[in-house]
């Protein structure tokens, strides 16, 4: 973990370039039609954001930028009942990253961060989902989507690996 | 790529907490559906049971209109599906045919909720089990 003291324009220009990939990376999925065989399980690309933050960003910086991206991406690419959803599902899994990364600090890899907030990212989803219909019984797809969480969440993890890497090699931030 | 100590952990948690919910829904399963005899379809709306339908030998088209939209429900071959709906994201029409208990479509963006239970128990189950 290496987070720099940097200028504070830098910081929000910065932020708003994660922001905005964030919400491209929203739209990008809508637009790739992939069938994980389970109701409602995406890929969740923009994640990548997220978990990049986390390793340059204290915390109230990529609570900012998850705020964000989950607000403007439903505008952009989703809807206001898809905002809910995303919104938990984003917050709780980024809370959890963030605990499981102060508790191992060098001793985690992104991979296995984003298969962890991938997965909690499903269960805060369907928590929402079973609050909005009133019945428990959504959870019965809950095995499954966690399967895809994991699958999902090594592959973004791994493309999340190749952009911190990068981004600490040029020394942008 | 070397497997750290925070790596194992995560993984392991994962995979136990994945695996016990995988085998809850097998065991459920199979006792499930070796109990139930007839199905039924039990339709919910915003919490509120809309309707049920008996499932076999039953075939009928409907559409459930609320103030959010409207969803075009099949009913054949012993299952239920929905055909059409007007909701942003098409989950409940991508879901599909189902007709095992315990399957379910949702419909999020209009609180819509259909359910595949057990109905009467067959007599001859309860003596071989």
């Amino acid at each position: 973990m290496n987070k720099i003291n940097i200028t504070k324009t830098k910081k929000i220009a910065f932020i708003g370039i994660l922001v905005c990939q964030a919400i491209v990376l929203n739209i990008f999925e809508r637009l790739i039609p992939v069938n994980l065989g389970v109701p409602g399980a995406k890929i969740g690309l923009a994640n990548i954001v997220t978990l990049t933050a986390l390793y340059f960003f204290n915390f109230k910086d990529i609570l900012i930028i998850v705020v964000l991206r989950t607000l403007l991406g439903s505008f952009f690419a989703g809807s206001l009942s898809s905002f809910m959803y995303s919104f938990a599902g984003a917050l709780f899994s980024f809370f959890v990253m963030y605990f499981i990364l102060q508790k191992f600090k060098e001793e985690v890899s992104p991979v296995a961060l984003s298969v962890a907030g991938g997965v909690s990212h499903n269960i805060a989803q369907l928590s929402v989902a079973s609050m909005v219909v009133n019945n428990a019984g959504v959870f019965y797809y809950l095995p499954f989507l966690l399967l895809t969480g994991i699958a999902t969440g090594v592959f973004v993890g791994a493309t999340s690996k190749f952009l911190i890497k990068y981004l600490n090699k040029q020394q942008i931030l | 790529m070397k497997i750290k100590k925070g790596d194992k952990a995560v993984f392991i948690f994962v995979m136990l907490l994945t695996l016990a919910l995988l085998g809850a829904y097998y065991v459920r399963e199979y006792f499930v559906n070796n109990r139930y005899g007839e199905l039924k379809a039990l339709i919910k709306v915003d919490g509120k049971i809309y309707r049920e339908i008996y499932l076999s030998d039953h075939e009928e088209r409907f559409t459930i209109t609320t103030d959010k939209g409207y969803n075009k429900i099949w009913v054949h071959d012993g299952g239920i599906e929905v055909e059409e709906a007007d909701c942003p994201d098409q989950i409940c029409v991508q879901t599909g045919f189902i007709n095992k208990p315990g399957q379910m479509i949702v419909c999020l963006p209009h609180k819509l909720l259909i359910t595949i239970q057990g109905g009467k128990v067959h007599d001859i189950d309860d003596i071989s089990q």
